[in-house]
C-alpha cells in the first residue's frame, strides 16, 4: 500500500506537467483550430535555453526563468507567423506535417549543436521531503504539482472569467461573428499561441529542474502524451485536460509494480481507444470551450 | 542487376519499397483517413513475413504473400474500429495504436523482443522491388478510372457528395484502409527480406513521419505524387550528403520548407483549370496582331 501510494504521488506530479503541455495544445485546436505536433519539444527547447541562461551565461534561476519566458513567446509568435497564419485552418495535414518538420528541426537541431545524450540540468528546487504517514513527498514534486496545477486552473479561470476570455470563446465560436462585432481575431488567435507556447515553457523548466538533466528527444515522449490527453479529454476543456493528465500520469507509475514497462505505457492509449469507441469527441465532448 | 553503382542501388531500392507504401498511404489519405500508422503496419508486415518464413520456412513469395495479409488484417480491424471517429481525432487515434504495436511487438513471444528478428533470406533484388512498384502503380492507375477509385475521391472529397450518390462512404474507407494497409505490408516484407532485419524503432514515430513526409510532399491526390515524393526525398537527401545526424533535422527544414510552398503537395490536380496568366497574355498579343 505504502508503494501504491508512494507510486500515486509520483504519477500525480509528473501527470501535473503533462497537463501544462497538454492544456496549451488543446487550447490552440480549440482556438486557432490548428494542430500543432511541436508543442511539445517547445518545452524541450526552452529546457535547453533555461541551461544555456543558469549555466553558460551563469545568471542563475530567476534569469534562467526570464530566459525561457522570452524564448517561449519568441517562438509562439514566430510560429504563428511563420506557420499557422499561412495555412488554411480546415488544411489539417499540412499543418500536422508543416508542425512535424518543426518538432524535427528542434529535436535534431539541439542533437546537432549539444549532443543526443542527457545533460545535467542545476537543481533549484529544495531538496527535502516530508512524510505523510509513511508517503515520502519531495518538495521538489510539490512545488511542481501546485505550480503547475495554479497555472492550469489559472487558465482556466482566464477563459472563463475575464473579457479577453470571453473574446477567445467568441472567436474559438465563430470567428465569423465574433470579427463582425469588433474582435480583432488575428490577435486573439497570436494570443491563444503565445500563451500556450509559455506553458510549454514553464513546463520544459519545471521538468528540467525536477529531473535534473535535459535530453534532445524529451518531447517525443510528452507529444504522445499530450496528444492522448486532448483526445480523452475532448480538445477545449481545460479541466477536463487536467483531470485526464493525471490519470495519464498515475496509471503507468501505479501499474508499473505489477507489469512489464512495455504493457504499462499502453494502457493509457487503450484507455484512450475506449474512450473514444464510447464517445468519439472526446470525455468533456468538444465544444465545451465554447460553452465555457 | 546494379544501377549506377552499389550505393545508389541501395538507396533507390529502399525508396521504391517505401514508395509501395507511401501509394497504400496516399489511397488512405485519399480517402479522407489521416492515418498515421502506415510505417507501424509496413513494420508489423516484416514481423509477419520474417515470422513465417523463420518458423515455417515457407517460400519468398509465401512469405511476401504473409505480410500483406497481416497488413490487411490490421487495417481492416483498424478501420472497423476506428469507422466513427475523423478528422484529428482518427488521426491521433492511429497515432496511439501505431504506438501501442511499438509496445507489444517486444512484448509478444516469438518476435524477438528489443533485439527484433533477423536471419530472414536477403531475397528482395532492387529489379523486383522496382517491378512491384510498377505494378502497384498500374494496377492503382487502371482501377482509378474505373468506378472503385472514383467512389474513394468522391468519400474522401465529400461523405454529402458520395451519398448524394448512392454510395457508402463508410464501406469505401474500409476499402480504402484495407488495401491501403495491405501494400505498406507488402512493402514491409519486402524491406525485411532487403535489410535482413526487422526491429522494434521500424514501428517508430520517426519512420511514421518519414512516410507522411514522401506522401505530402508528393501530393496526395495522386499515386504519382507518393512515388515522387519517395523517391525525391531519398534521393535529395542522399544528394545533400547529409550524415545521419544531420538527416534529420535537414528533413524537417525541407518539410516546412515544401508544405509552406506547396500546401497541397507537388503533383495536385487542379479542379477548375484556371487560365494562367500567360495565356492571357498570349491570346491578347495573338488578338491585337492578327
Amino acid at each position: 500500500m505504502t508503494y501504491f501510494l508512494q507510486q500515486l504521488v509520483n504519477g500525480l506530479t509528473i501527470g501535473s506537467t503533462y497537463a501544462l503541455v497538454a492544456v496549451g495544445f488543446a487550447l490552440i485546436y480549440g482556438v486557432v483550430g490548428i494542430l500543432n505536433a511541436a508543442h511539445a519539444d517547445l518545452a524541450t527547447l526552452t529546457g535547453y535555453v533555461g541551461l544555456y541562461f543558469a549555466v553558460s551565461v551563469g545568471i542563475g534561476f530567476w534569469g534562467a526563468l526570464a530566459g525561457v519566458l522570452g524564448t517561449a513567446v519568441l517562438a509562439g509568435i514566430v510560429l504563428y507567423y511563420a506557420i499557422f497564419a499561412r495555412l488554411r485552418p480546415d488544411n489539417l495535414l499540412a499543418m500536422f506535417v508543416a508542425t512535424i518538420g518543426v518538432s524535427f528541426v528542434i529535436e535534431y537541431g539541439i542533437a546537432r549543436v549539444k549532443g543526443s545524450a542527457p545533460e545535467l540540468f542545476p537543481s533549484y528546487l529544495p531538496s527535502g521531503s516530508f512524510s505523510i504517514g509513511s508517503v515520502s513527498i519531495q518538495y521538489a514534486q510539490l512545488i511542481v504539482f501546485l505550480t503547475s496545477l495554479f497555472l492550469c486552473v489559472a487558465l482556466w479561470a482566464g477563459i472563463r472569467f475575464t473579457a479577453l476570455g470571453r473574446q477567445l470563446r467568441a472567436v474559438a465560436a465563430s470567428p465569423d461573428m465574433a470579427v463582425a462585432l469588433g474582435i480583432n481575431a488575428r490577435a486573439v488567435r497570436l494570443l491563444a499561441v503565445v500563451a500556450s507556447s509559455l506553458l510549454a515553457g514553464v513546463a520544459g523548466l519545471l521538468l528540467a529542474t525536477l529531473y535534473q538533466s535535459v535530453n534532445p528527444f524529451l518531447g517525443q515522449t510528452l507529444a504522445f502524451n499530450m496528444f492522448v490527453i486532448a483526445i480523452v479529454g475532448g480538445v477545449g476543456s481545460v479541466l477536463g485536460t487536467l483531470g485526464v493528465s493525471l490519470l495519464v500520469g498515475i496509471i503507468p507509475a501505479v501499474t508499473s509494480t505489477y507489469l512489464n514497462a512495455n504493457i504499462t505505457a499502453t494502457l493509457p492509449l487503450a484507455l484512450m481507444v475506449l474512450v473514444l469507441l464510447a464517445r468519439p469527441e472526446g470525455l468533456a465532448g468538444g465544444s465545451s470551450l465554447r460553452r465555457g | 542487376m546494379l544501377w549506377f553503382n552499389l550505393y545508389w542501388t541501395s538507396i533507390l531500392t529502399l525508396a521504391c519499397v517505401y514508395a509501395i507504401a507511401a501509394v497504400g498511404l496516399q489511397m488512405i489519405l485519399a480517402s479522407g483517413q489521416f492515418s498515421v500508422m502506415q510505417a507501424a503496419v509496413m513494420a508489423c508486415g516484416a514481423y509477419g513475413s520474417a515470422y513465417a518464413e523463420l518458423t515455417w520456412h515457407v517460400s519468398f513469395t509465401v512469405a511476401l504473400i504473409a505480410g500483406a495479409i497481416v497488413g490487411a488484417a490490421i487495417g481492416a480491424v483498424t478501420a472497423l474500429v476506428l469507422l466513427r471517429l475523423s478528422g484529428l481525432f482518427f488521426g491521433i487515434a492511429t497515432l496511439a495504436l501505431g504506438q501501442a504495436c511499438y509496445y507489444l511487438v517486444q512484448v509478444i513471444p516469438g518476435l524477438g523482443g528489443p533485439g527484433g528478428l533477423a536471419g530472414v533470406n536477403l531475397s528482395t533484388t532492387p529489379n523486383l522491388a522496382l517491378g512491384t512498384l510498377v505494378v502497384v502503380v498500374v494496377v492503382y492507375a487502371a482501377a482509378r478510372r474505373h468506378s472503385a477509385y472514383a467512389r474513394v475521391l468522391a468519400a474522401g472529397a465529400d461523405p454529402v457528395a458520395a451519398e448524394a450518390l448512392a454510395i457508402d462512404p463508410w464501406r469505401v474507407r474500409l476499402v480504402a484502409f484495407t488495401c491501403g494497409s495491405a501494400l505498406a505490408g507488402l512493402a514491409g516484407g519486402l524491406y525485411v527480406h532487403y535489410v535482413g532485419l526487422v526491429q522494434p524503432p521500424d514501428l517508430s514515430f520517426g519512420a511514421e513521419s518519414l512516410l507522411l513526409i514522401y506522401v505530402v510532399a508528393g501530393g496526395i491526390q495522386t499515386p504519382f505524387g507518393a512515388v515522387l515524393g519517395a523517391i525525391g526525398v531519398s534521393v535529395l537527401l542522399e544528394l545533400l550528403r547529409a550524415s545521419d545526424q544531420d538527416r534529420y533535422w535537414m528533413l524537417g527544414a525541407i518539410l516546412v520548407i515544401v508544405t509552406l510552398l506547396r500546401p497541397q503537395g507537388l503533383l495536385w490536380r487542379r479542379r477548375l483549370r484556371a487560365r494562367s496568366y500567360w495565356t492571357v497574355v498570349v491570346r491578347r498579343v495573338r488578338a491585337a496582331t492578327s
